[in-house]
């Protein structure tokens, strides 16, 4: 890239009109000048008009030198392009699956900006998409797909066969996605906004949920946790369902934040005259809260208590030892940090050393204390589980996956043309795409003896001695009668082999 | 084998995705010089024929006629130096967007992994413009100009060469009016002799209606017959004689002598003829080939790719996170349990004490039939999980889009070393499974499933499962 930077650096110093600019008034200076001699002097006639083409000749000339080097810099900088970039293969027709769904592309983006808080840029998208909905679906066979054309010369049959086979594949897919989006995509309305069935979010639905979402997490950052207490309240019994436990830590939160000191809010969850002045959703909570903490001392655990009875009665059952853990606590209040129960408490504060409780910790980082920021990730994650949807914008996994992906496929695709090969696998990519840990959201299980990945239709299959291969391969070594595991001595019969799900 | 992951960053393998950020102002750059030289080269010839014609005049010449040509000359030089001076500023935003790529895309080279914080920015910048191109493409505009403005990439984008673009197809598709595209290919027809030869379609030219009539894929002689069947369309009878000096002035010319013959044809027949090609001559579904052939030529010819690269990253990132369980129809025991007994109803209660490998149907140990509720796979699929965050293909707003698509190859398995299963079937991180009955509020010496708290298991009946 380095030669691509100064390639580029010249350009744009010589890549400029100012000396034409500068020779043009020149032109018309002397054109006046030849202009006026024509009115004050006309028997000289002759003599002017001649220094006048004289002079525009030369000018002429001159900005004709002056393009030469725009013309010299572009073009080296064309040359360097095609020397960096040489052999890469570039995306086309033939890796694009996606084509066929403007529909869902366009929903996918919509709900990729809500999540964003791009509200207004979502409306704008959404009118303009259906003001002027996807003009067509692309057709299956894409331009390019018949590379044989452009090669100029018909390679031998053999060769041509097994590229046509190669291409066939790309083309399935392409032909499936298709006959789909012709389905569904036109099943429902043209503006494309809308997904299939009974899945589809209605976009203005969502976007007033986002905004929920945002609303909650801006509160919770100006250190008020109350819109997050409700909600999750509210939701309780499908959080419960998924086996979270975020209104218990927000509680919990909560809780820790008044032992501290801290927690200047009017909520429902803590029916007490409070003591000390109530202005909530103060963006310098922070601050006053690592000032006030001396004067409010002692207020604390009181509060603290207070909340704690009237809060943690409907937890009893399920947390009953992390409540006792948290009521343990008043004992040690003078100096908590020192107490056994300092690790706990230490998840509001998880520096504190110096400046023992909440001051330190709501310094730590950048302002926002740990607990507060992996609770609001927590709530997160919650609130768009429950929407059926993942926490980070599956467009940017997908858009980030894709960049690390795209380029070894079409390097594949490179390879396999040139080696006329085919994949085996049409349902499979041909290659393995080595991605960062945290892309990984499946277990994945590759049976160990056909080395193919399990599916609905070849499940895994445990046998008693707690190995897993596909149902495939186990009817195979089986043929149904008793059988020796391939990776111990244990025998065993099919029938005892039970399906297990990863 | 490769690895199975890696957070290596190969920055040159994901910048030549984005080759053509760079090639698109270049191309513009070139276009403009070229611009300049002619409108420059234009002026030189006027001003020099006018110029020797006054002094060819001699001594018979008047000094007050020469006054007054010198005088439309200045006005000339100063129209020119006008125009100038919109392609010089033309010119200076397209190097600052360039010298803006340039820097965007080296800044990929100091980010040391995948893992980085600054890698997440950096992809996330590059999905922001791939959403731009799109909107673009689609002709979104000012979604896309609110977004480049919000997100401040506005160089990273080619705003202004797609709303020009946009402006043509517009006009063809939507308008039927061929004027905008005439005067583009009048505009480019140095250039355009040199692109046709490579042009590919996006409507595939195989399956096109009008594949056989134009091998050239000549732009202007495609606009020029639309021209020409316009004239035809009217039945009316002058219309139709100039019609016949039209064709001979441009569709006659057409290498392929069959074209204008062809064109001449419709001549005998009227706008609702049944007859072929002649029906499809007259349909008007030839604007929208012309305006798909339209933008297969401007981008080739300003060197955009033909498909949104957004369009192509995105296909290979559903594949590579896919798995096959993202769109598993027998994602749990519950549903598959739920699906023997709906199938079996009918069947005496428990009759069979052996499961039988049947073609579709899970074999299911009757112990566990009819324990389990019908369970319908939610939005997260397999992985609605309180443990997980979903997975994006599973995930509501790709999972039909990425249905279609071929999922990942893995090698070998990833599945959490600890893993143990329940006795309905299902697997999990043992150290993971305990931490989700602790949140759960599950009993001493007793297992949930997380995924059917319903049914609660001894401690016992969780057994380890070997991985090879």
């Amino acid at each position: 890239m380095e030669s691509v930077s100064q390639d580029c650096t010249k350009l744009e110093g010589r890549a400029v009109y100012t000396k034409v600019l500068s020779e043009i008034d020149k032109m018309i200076a002397s054109a006046e000048d030849c202009k006026q001699q024509l009115e004050t002097r006309p028997v000289q006639r002759s003599i002017a008009l001649a220094k006048l083409q004289n002079n525009l000749n030369k000018s002429f000339t001159k900005i004709n030198d002056d393009f030469k080097p725009v013309d010299s810099a572009s073009k080296s900088f064309t040359k360097t392009l095609d020397k960096h970039f040489r052999g890469k293969p570039i995306p086309d027709s033939e890796s694009d699956f996606i084509a066929p769904f403007p529909g869902y592309i366009n929903r996918a983006i919509v709900m990729h900006l809500l999540r964003e808080g791009r509200f207004s840029a979502a409306e704008t998208f959404i009118a303009e998409v259906n003001a002027r909905p996807p003009h067509k679906v692309p057709e299956p066979r894409f331009g390019r797909w018949n590379y044989l054309d452009e090669t100029g010369s018909t390679p031998p049959p053999r060769m041509k066969q097994d590229i046509l086979a190669t291409i066939e594949y790309w083309v399935e897919i392409r032909d499936r996605a298709s006959d789909l989006a012709w389905q569904r995509d036109f099943a429902n309305d043209g503006a494309g906004c809308s997904g299939g069935g009974g899945r589809s979010l209605e976009t203005a639905t969502l976007q007033r949920r986002f905004a929920d979402m945002y609303h909650i997490l801006d509160m919770m950052r100006v250190g008020n946790l109350q819109p997050a207490v409700d909600w999750a309240r509210e939701h309780a019994d499908d959080l419960h369902a998924r086996g979270s436990n975020l209104l218990f830590e927000l509680c919990r939160l909560q809780f820790i934040t008044y032992f501290m000191g801290g927690g200047d809010d009017n909520d429902g969850d803590t029916p007490m005259i409070d003591a000390l002045d109530s202005s909530s959703g103060n963006p310098s909570y922070y601050d006053r809260l690592s000032k006030q903490q001396s004067p409010s001392v002692s207020s604390g655990p009181i509060r603290a208590y207070q909340y704690a009875r009237a809060t943690f009665g409907s937890f009893a059952s399920k947390y009953k030892r992390d409540i006792q853990r948290l009521m343990g606590a008043f004992a040690y209040h003078p100096n908590i940090s020192e107490s056994p129960y300092g690790m706990l408490f230490a998840t509001a504060a998880p520096d504190g050393g110096n400046e023992s409780g909440a001051g330190a910790a709501l310094h730590a980082h950048g302002g926002v204390p740990a607990a507060w920021r992996d609770a609001a990730a927590h709530f997160t994650r919650e609130f768009c589980s429950l929407l059926g949807l993942s926490a980070q914008s599956p467009l940017y996994i997908s858009a980030t996956a894709g960049g690390i992906a795209l380029p070894m496929l079409l390097k594949v695709r490179v390879v396999m043309r040139e080696k006329r090969t085919e994949w085996t696998s049409r349902d499979e990519l041909p290659i393995e795409v080595p991605l960062p840990p945290d892309f990984h959201f499946h277990s994945i299980f590759v049976c160990p003896v056909s080395k193919e990945q399990s599916t609905d239709r070849n499940p895994p299959m445990m046998m008693p001695c707690g190995h897993v291969i596909c149902k495939e391969s186990l009817q195979r070594i089986s043929k149904g009668a008793r059988f020796k595991c391939p990776y111990c001595p244990s025998e065993s019969h099919p029938r005892d082999a039970m399906v297990v799900y990863f | 084998m490769a690895e199975h992951t890696s957070t290596k960053l190969n920055a040159d393998q994901q910048v030549s995705l984005d080759q053509f950020l760079l090639r698109v102002p270049v191309s513009i750059i070139s276009r403009n010089l070229k611009n300049a030289r002619r409108l420059v080269e234009r002026e030189k010839e006027w001003i020099a024929k006018k110029l020797q014609e006054e002094i060819a005049k001699g001594d018979a010449g008047d000094a007050q006629q020469s006054a007054e040509v010198v005088g439309e000359l200045v006005k000339r030089l100063k129209q020119l130096r006008t125009k100038m001076e919109s392609l010089d500023s033309e010119l200076h935003k397209l190097t600052r967007s360039l010298h803006a790529r340039v820097d965007h895309l080296n800044q990929l080279y100091t980010i040391p992994s995948l893992a980085d914080v600054k890698y997440e920015q950096w992809s996330g910048i590059r999905l922001d413009r791939m959403m731009v191109d799109y909107m673009l493409r689609q002709g979104y505009i000012e979604a896309a100009r609110q977004l480049a403005k919000e997100k401040e990439i506005e160089e990273l984008v080619d705003i202004d060469a797609f709303v020009a673009c946009l402006r043509v197809e517009k006009a063809l598709r939507e308008e039927h009016k061929l004027g905008p595209a005439l005067a583009w290919c009048s505009e480019n027809k140095q250039a355009l002799r040199k692109v046709e030869v490579r042009l590919s379609l996006p409507l595939g030219k195989r399956n096109h209606p009008m594949a056989d009539f134009e091998p050239a894929s000549n732009l202007e002689h495609e606009l020029r017959l639309q021209e020409f069947i316009e004239k035809v369309r009217t039945q009316n009878l002058e219309t139709i004689v100039s019609a016949r000096e039209f064709a001979q002035k441009y569709l006659a010319p057409h290498k392929d002598p069959n074209f204008a013959i062809r064109a001449a044809g419709l001549l005998a027949f009227s706008p609702n003829t049944n007859q072929e090609p002649y029906k499809t001559l007259y349909s008007t579904d030839r604007w929208h080939y012309l305006a798909d052939l339209f933008l297969a030529v401007h981008h080739q010819l300003h060197n955009i790719p033909e498909r949104p690269l957004l369009h192509n990253v995105l296909s290979a990132g559903f594949c590579a996170l896919k798995s096959p369980s993202c769109h598993s129809e027998k994602i749990s025991p519950r549903q598959a349990d739920a699906e023997q007994v709906l199938s079996e109803e009918g069947a005496g209660p428990d009759s069979v004490s052996d499961y039988e490998f049947t073609e579709d149907n899970q074999p299911v140990k009757p112990a566990h039939k009819h324990q389990y509720k019908l369970h319908h796979k939610g939005p997260g699929g397999a992985a609605a999980l309180a443990l997980n965050s979903i997975c994006p293909i599973c995930s509501t707003e790709l999972n039909e889009l990425a249905r279609m698509l071929p999922y990942a190859h893995h090698s070998k398995s990833i599945v959490e070393p600890d893993a143990v299963v329940l006795p309905n079937g299902r697997v999990y991180g043992e150290a993971r499974l305990r931490l989700a009955n602790e949140k759960m509020g599950t009993a001493e010496g007793y297992v949930k499933d997380p995924m059917d708290q319903e049914r609660v298991f001894r401690e016992e009946e969780m057994k380890k499962v070997f991985i090879m």
